[in-house]
């Protein structure tokens, strides 16, 4: 900060705290016993449904992709005849995803979380069909901006998802990845079945131990639960009022 | 819609007789109550996250100073800059001073009862900096030049008829006729203020001290876009709001959103730490103002302590009988309810706002409903005591008729005797076993609304003497 | 079984005969009835008005007057004045130098009870042998309920008088407005609560409005009385007395 700006003496406040809590020098406090919850043992098919049941109640759309299983959405599932090969696979998750951004075809599809969507080869698959994508980077962030929010579409890949409250977690170590999550109408999050865990717990102690004594712990977590939503005007559930409209979680099993 | 007079008496009458707030009323409280009675069904033991929160409050509240010495070297080893406010003015002008330092015009606003509490928009105005809330209620409420009337919803107190008029008057874009026309309204003229803005300012729900973490918690995603896009963010914190550990935030993101709107999880929950990009070229800067203003004054007190340890879900106020009639403008200022009754006669002062303890039936509704079981109901308590120590609440007739209640109960004749000349008294007034009116306060007060019963013959003292059973 | 009354202000004055109700029934259980006239008020409208010193002056003397009483238990017919000696009076002997208070408040304290927290809790009696053709609802006395806990004891004894018919109305448990001196301070709120209660109490479609404070019972009176309400108020221990 500069020197420029006006500083109120800085210890002020810190002082009136210890006089208030009677003592003049700061005590090093014995932390609090940890706080155990009953942790909740489910194996992967749980945890896809339940996370699929309570992000659907939330008005998010869950589609779970499985190379065991043919297509099985909303938690209905239809054991394949036989195991269908990779690049299949990976065909149906990108006809998933652009049948999602049917409606958007003018608009640039913003894509973050470059690791999996180039195993997948998304960026070519999507412009096969016609769709133009675009990878944010660069450092202006103002551009960046304006074109995110003239996006149709914004994909990333979650960190995580929270099965008991159909939560999906994202961060900012996938560069940008909170805008493309935030600015266009229509979020896709890509979802890996093995990063559902049953509770905010795991997630909070995961995301607790990775940003506690890292180097560099300038980053950012969001946890994301449906499309946004507003009650303000006489209690009336409204859909997308800043934030996305819509969104679409692709779980890949 | 603006409930005018100086005291509560007056303004709560004027929302007594307002049928359109008492619908908006009815329905917010009873749909909030039943949502909330949903929702903490999903917990398993609701009552363990209660006291387990409480203790953490404890705990981090008796040991402030340490832990807002160790929030701040996290924040500035992120790249953060905090800053010290003993009152509002000084939040104020040293966001003013920011703004200006950076050329900032406009600044994006997302629902913060800090910024409210010390009138943070009023002062940026005065400065030339435009201040726009975000949140749809807040964005309702500026448009209107109203105060919040609800923690959780401020317009709630509007219909959707007059929001739509408001919107068409101020707004000039035609009128918008169903709920989602308004949102559509607002979401295009507000993602144009969020582009455009030079600053964002938010509130903070947690500020975890561990970490240097702010976590923010909302549900229309204007949280977010306050804090990503404009390239410099300044959360506005009261010293209350810390929570040691990581591990600690987990109880306190199962009790906000199930007690505040009922939800298992609220849209997004956002945990910033530091500015978006750390290196100074970038232009990112992230600010974190820490606000006394008047929170050591209650720290001070180990009786009202406790009221430091709200976490602004707004529960106590849906479940509280007298919020349910008079709604949150009538309490006369940002904090309503129950909570409110605490802690703005203790951040104000007993003088400007010593009444609102007094206007409790004492039912106790506020502290089951609250999510960190502050015991509301003995604050008030606490406080009419203060009020009447201190004499802001002291009236001459009413002591001395404490002072004659208290002599006489020691001595039982005369209480005895007491009663007997009240009795015949009351029965001269009596008609048909009841009596419709007395002339003289408080009585009078009494009969203004309700019957009192005619006092029989004998007392139970009297009946008990003359043939013991 | 010796018990010793702790009759609160309203109910000796304003309503001796719930007094008479449960002398009444707790004789029918075989209990020994005493009544200490030394007795005056616990102070709960000076505690409860902001007025301390004048409250302690009022607890001193209820502890001076039931510590040396021989009774097993000492009770009350109602949940609030119960609830002021059981749970607040510590607040009122918190000095450094009221420690002797303290362990005398102790000794009244403990053998305090409700009248229907003492039948269903001490004495194990559910069926007090009464009778009355009538359908009836109750009321949740807030400090009764949120102070001291007490919900199923008085719906037991109720569900177990012969020919009554108990119906719960909608929210039992919210508050009636009443609130000690908020109801003369705040008229018009108390009152817009009491309409609340009122309301619910009539879709309920009952000849009576059982409690167990006269307080609460006094407001909902009131109120019922002031709107020509062809409905009765009536204390449990009237109801547990009549047969």
């Amino acid at each position: 900060m500069t020197g420029s700006l006006r500083n109120v003496d800085q210890n002020n406040v810190l002082d009136d705290v210890r006089r208030a809590l009677g003592r003049t020098a700061t005590l090093s406090p014995e932390p609090l016993e940890p706080f155990i919850e009953p942790t909740v043992k489910a194996d992967v098919g749980e945890l896809i449904a339940r996370f699929t049941e309570e992000a659907t109640a939330v008005r998010a759309q869950v589609y779970v992709m499985s190379d065991k299983l043919q297509f099985v959405a909303d938690g209905r599932e239809q054991p394949a005849t036989q195991p269908i090969d990779k690049l299949k696979f990976v065909g149906q998750i990108v006809e998933q995803i652009a049948e999602i951004c049917a409606a958007y075809k003018g608009q640039e599809i913003a894509l973050s979380g470059v690791d999996i969507f180039a195993e997948m080869n998304l960026t070519s698959a999507l412009a096969a069909q016609g769709f133009s994508t675009f990878v944010p980077n660069g450092t202006d962030h103002e551009k960046l901006i304006a074109r995110l929010a003239n996006c149709g579409v914004g994909v990333t890949a979650a960190d995580y998802a929270i099965a008991e409250t159909g939560t999906i977690v994202l961060s900012s170590d996938e560069p940008n990845s909170l805008l493309v999550s935030l600015l266009p109408p229509v979020h896709i999050a890509l979802l890996r079945s093995s990063q559902i865990v049953a509770s905010l717990d795991e997630v909070i102690s995961k995301v607790g131990q990775e940003r506690i004594g890292r180097l560099d712990p300038s980053r950012s977590v969001t946890l994301i639960t449906g499309p946004s939503r507003t009650s303000d005007v006489e209690l009336v559930l409204s859909i997308g009022v800043h934030g996305p409209k819509e969104l679409h979680v692709i779980i890949l099993d | 819609m603006r409930l005018p007079g100086p005291d509560l008496t007056q303004r709560s009458h004027a929302a007594l007789e307002n049928d359109v707030l008492q619908g908006a009323l009815k329905a917010a409280t009873t749909t909030f109550i039943e949502r909330r009675r949903e929702a903490i069904t999903s917990v398993s033991d609701w009552e363990a996250l209660r006291q387990r929160a409480r203790q953490v409050k404890e705990h981090t509240i008796n040991n402030l100073d340490y832990y807002l010495q160790q929030l701040v070297e996290k924040v500035q080893a992120h790249g953060g800059t905090v800053h010290w406010a003993r009152t509002g003015d000084d939040v104020s002008r040293y966001i003013i001073e920011l703004a200006r330092a950076r050329g900032v015009k406009s600044v994006v606003k997302s629902k913060s009862m800090a910024t409210e509490e010390i009138e943070l928009n009023h002062a940026l105005e005065a400065a030339g900096v435009w201040p726009i809330e975000t949140d749809l209620g807040e964005y309702i409420i500026q448009l209107a030049h109203e105060k919040p009337s609800h923690i959780i919803v401020p317009a709630i107190h509007k219909t959707r008829s007059q929001i739509a008029d408001l919107f068409e008057k101020e707004l000039r874009e035609g009128r918008p006729n169903e709920v989602a026309e308004i949102t559509a309204m607002a979401r295009k003229r507000l993602r144009n203020e969020f582009l455009s803005a030079g600053m964002g300012i938010t509130g903070g729900n947690f500020a975890i001290a561990e970490s240097g973490t702010i976590v923010l918690v909302e549900n229309e995603g204007n949280i977010r876009l306050s804090t990503q896009v404009p390239k410099i963010h300044v959360a506005v914190v009261g010293i209350e709001k810390l929570i040691p550990r990581f591990e600690d935030l987990s109880v306190f993101l199962r009790l906000l959103p199930r007690s505040g709107t009922g939800q298992k999880q609220t849209a997004y929950v956002s945990f910033l730490n530091g500015p978006r990009q750390t290196f100074p070229e970038s232009g990112f800067e992230f600010h974190l103002v820490l606000m006394d203003n008047g929170r050591t004054r209650i720290l001070a007190d180990e009786q009202m302590r406790e009221s430091l340890y709200c976490i602004r879900c707004g529960a106590c106020l849906n479940v509280c009988p007298v919020y349910q009639k008079i709604g949150g403008q009538a309490y006369g200022w940002i904090y309503p309810g129950p909570i409110g009754a605490v802690i703005s006669p203790q951040l104000q002062s007993l003088k400007q706002s010593g009444d609102l303890p007094f206007a409790s039936s004492l039912c106790g509704a506020c502290r089951t409903a609250c999510p960190v079981d502050i015991n509301l109901p003995d604050l008030l308590l606490a406080l009419r005591a203060k009020s009447k120590e201190s004499g802001a609440g002291r009236k001459l007739s009413e002591s001395a008729a404490m002072r004659g209640i208290a002599f006489a109960a020691k001595h039982p004749k005369l209480f005895g005797m007491g009663g007997r000349l009240m009795r015949a008294f009351a029965r001269l007034l009596a008609r048909d076993g009841k009596i419709k009116s007395v002339p003289i306060a408080p009585l009078s007060d009494w009969t203004r609304y309700r019957d009192l019963p005619a006092p029989t013959g004998r007392s139970f003292r009297e009946r008990w003497k003359k043939e013991p059973k | 079984m010796r018990v010793s009354l702790f009759i609160t202000c309203l109910v000796d004055q304003l309503f001796p005969d719930v007094g008479e109700a449960m002398v009444t029934t707790l004789r029918r259980l075989g209990v020994e009835v005493g009544f200490n006239d030394a007795q005056t008020c616990c102070g709960q409208v000076a505690f409860n008005t902001g007025y301390r010193p004048e409250a302690r002056a009022m607890a001193e003397h209820f502890v001076r007057v039931f510590e040396t009483d021989p009774a097993d238990f000492i009770v009350a017919p109602s949940g609030s004045c119960t609830a002021m000696a059981r749970n607040y009076y510590g607040e009122l002997f918190h000095g450094a130098n009221d420690h002797e208070w303290r362990e005398r408040l102790t000794r009244v304290r403990s053998r305090l009870r409700e009248f229907s927290e003492f039948i269903v809790n001490e004495l194990g009696v559910e069926d007090v042998g009464a009778r009355f053709p009538a359908r009836v609802t109750y009321h949740d006395a807030c400090h009764l309920l949120r102070e001291l806990g007490i919900s199923d004891q008085p719906r037991r004894l109720i569900r177990a008088v012969r020919d009554v018919d108990f119906v719960e109305m909608e929210a039992p448990d919210t508050c009636c407005g009443f609130g000690g001196t908020f109801s003369v301070k705040y008229g018009e709120i108390s009152n817009a609560i009491l309409q609340e209660k009122l309301a619910r109490i009539a879709s309920s479609g009952v000849e009576y409005v059982v409690a167990n404070d006269s307080s609460c019972l006094m407001q909902i009176a009131g109120g019922l009385s002031r709107a020509g309400s062809p409905v009765k108020t009536m204390h449990l221990a009237e109801l547990l007395a009549k047969q």
